[in-house]
């Protein structure tokens, strides 16, 4: 995109898109009471160009689910106690034993669903906020696009905490049982925090990273009349 | 700079801007019923929803409120009914969705437990009564003024429904199981499956751009000459009114 730095955003034209219903005004049109409110014009809701101290809050939460993900990942979540002998499993464990009892298929669906997609999503909004804050213009829309991705796939981490409430349920004789361990806790901590954090980043931040004077130059010259 | 205009036209080309890169773009007509995507990023200007097309501007809801109607009662026996069976070394266990979160809280694991019960229970509870009124809120003339914050609370609580990841849950869950029990699928399971589908199709008109054709705010539509229909539903309390 060589005239990417050059679009008109709306922050730019001094105009603000709502976020309830989309509608694009320019700030403070709303006349309400007899004087001005900063409220969308159609549906009333206050407007704001961009989230509230998105990338402040984003590197918090995601501090918190980075440093969650080590006891998520080391101590065990489930303990599966029979007559003869106790087994206590962590997230991988399980994955392996779903693996050699040959459902492969649900075996991947875990893997990915609570180790891969954590994993890349405070890796991933990590590259983004760090990227974001030094105003860089790398790679702009394939930044954007990643996070669309990490929105999409965030919520599925979720599974193994449902997984382990039916086990839990289901699994509870006096021959044989099931108990869901405190390393559960972290995993909830962990998928909770990384999806507030990606709900807390503004994609919108990406873009206002204006391209250094001399690059401008340079891309005036190459790409627009 | 203004763009009142816009507001007002809602038949014609609208200017919006990205919600990914903010980058200030119009809209074609034809955008109301399909989707339309941002020329820098490709993120999604507008979400055609479900329905038939509203060329004037109008939109009837008596279908989507139908199948919510149907859907209420169907959630409620998704969540009241087992949602599997498991038979096997001498015990008959079912599953709800409560007796899951329950499981857990017993273990003293009170924080995974209340987002079991929040994200499969509550939240979708509250997404289906918040698609209904809404829906119920378009049929009468001035739209309330609370319709435009229900919809953006549905809108920032919608990743926290986790319905559909719960059926994936059962399904490993299941695979878990059956090598050691025999597994069956309970009343409930079709139950969710069913809300789950009739809810996306009906909250499929509240979601963005087709909710608001055609509303205006009556100061703005007061302010045009000639709106004569516009002007008098200005002076109804509620702040929000519908310009066919």
């Amino acid at each position: 995109m060589t005239n990417a730095g050059r679009a008109l955003t709306a922050i730019k034209l001094g105009l603000v898109s709502c976020r309830a219903c989309g509608l694009l005004s320019n700030r403070g049109t709303l006349w309400q009471g007899g004087h001005h409110v900063a409220g969308c014009p159609r549906c009333g809701r206050p407007l704001v160009s961009r989230k509230q101290n998105s990338l402040d809050r984003t590197t918090a939460l995601l501090a918190a689910a980075a440093l969650l993900f080590v006891p998520a990942n080391l101590l065990p979540m489930m303990t599966t106690a029979t007559l003869l002998r106790q087994k206590s499993d962590t997230i991988m464990s399980g994955v392996v034993t779903l693996w050699t009892t040959g459902s492969w298929s649900l075996s991947t669906l875990v893997f990915v669903a609570s180790v891969v997609v954590p994993a890349l999503k405070i890796v991933g909004l990590t590259v983004l906020v760090v990227s974001t804050r030094r105003c860089s213009t790398w790679r702009q829309l394939e930044r954007t696009r990643l996070y669309r991705l990490l929105e999409l796939v965030g919520r599925w981490s979720m599974l193994d905490v449902f997984v382990m409430a039916l086990l839990a349920a289901l699994v509870r004789s006096p021959l044989v049982s099931v108990r869901v361990e405190p390393g559960a806790v972290a995993f909830v901590g962990v998928v909770v925090f990384t999806m507030l954090a990606s709900i807390s980043f503004d994609p919108r931040l990406i873009w206002d990273a204006d391209p250094s004077p001399s690059r401008t130059r340079t891309r005036t010259r190459k790409g627009l009349p | 700079m203004s763009l009142g205009v816009h507001v007002r036209n809602s038949g014609g080309p609208v200017l919006v801007a990205c919600p990914d890169c903010d980058v200030v773009q119009s809209l074609p007509v034809r955008s109301v019923a399909s989707r339309e995507g941002c020329f820098r990023c490709g993120g999604v200007l507008a979400n055609p929803g479900t329905g038939p097309t509203p060329s004037n501007g109008i939109i009837t809801t008596t279908k989507p409120v139908a199948y919510l109607a149907a859907a209420i009662p169907l959630f409620v026996a998704a969540q009241c009914f087992p949602l599997m069976l498991l038979e096997g070394r001498g015990q008959r266990v079912a599953v709800t969705i409560g007796g899951a979160a329950q499981a857990l809280w017993v273990q003293g694991l009170w924080v995974p437990a209340a987002v079991v019960l929040l994200t499969t229970l509550l939240l979708p509870a509250v997404r289906l009564l918040g698609v209904g009124y809404l829906l119920l809120c378009r049929q009468r003339e001035p739209l309330p003024a609370t319709a435009a914050s229900i919809l953006h609370a549905l809108q920032l609580l919608r990743p926290w429904n986790q319905m559909e990841v719960l059926l994936f849950g059962i399904l490993v869950a299941f695979g878990k199981l059956a090598a050691d029990f025999r597994m069956t699928p309970a009343a409930g399971l079709p139950c969710m499956v069913a809300v789950l589908l009739l809810e996306r199709w009906a909250a499929g008109y509240v979601d963005g751009r087709r909710y608001w054709v055609g509303v205006v705010h009556p100061d703005i539509a007061s302010a045009v000459p000639g709106n004569a229909r516009a002007t008098a539903t200005a002076t109804v309390p509620s702040f929000l009114s519908r310009v066919a």
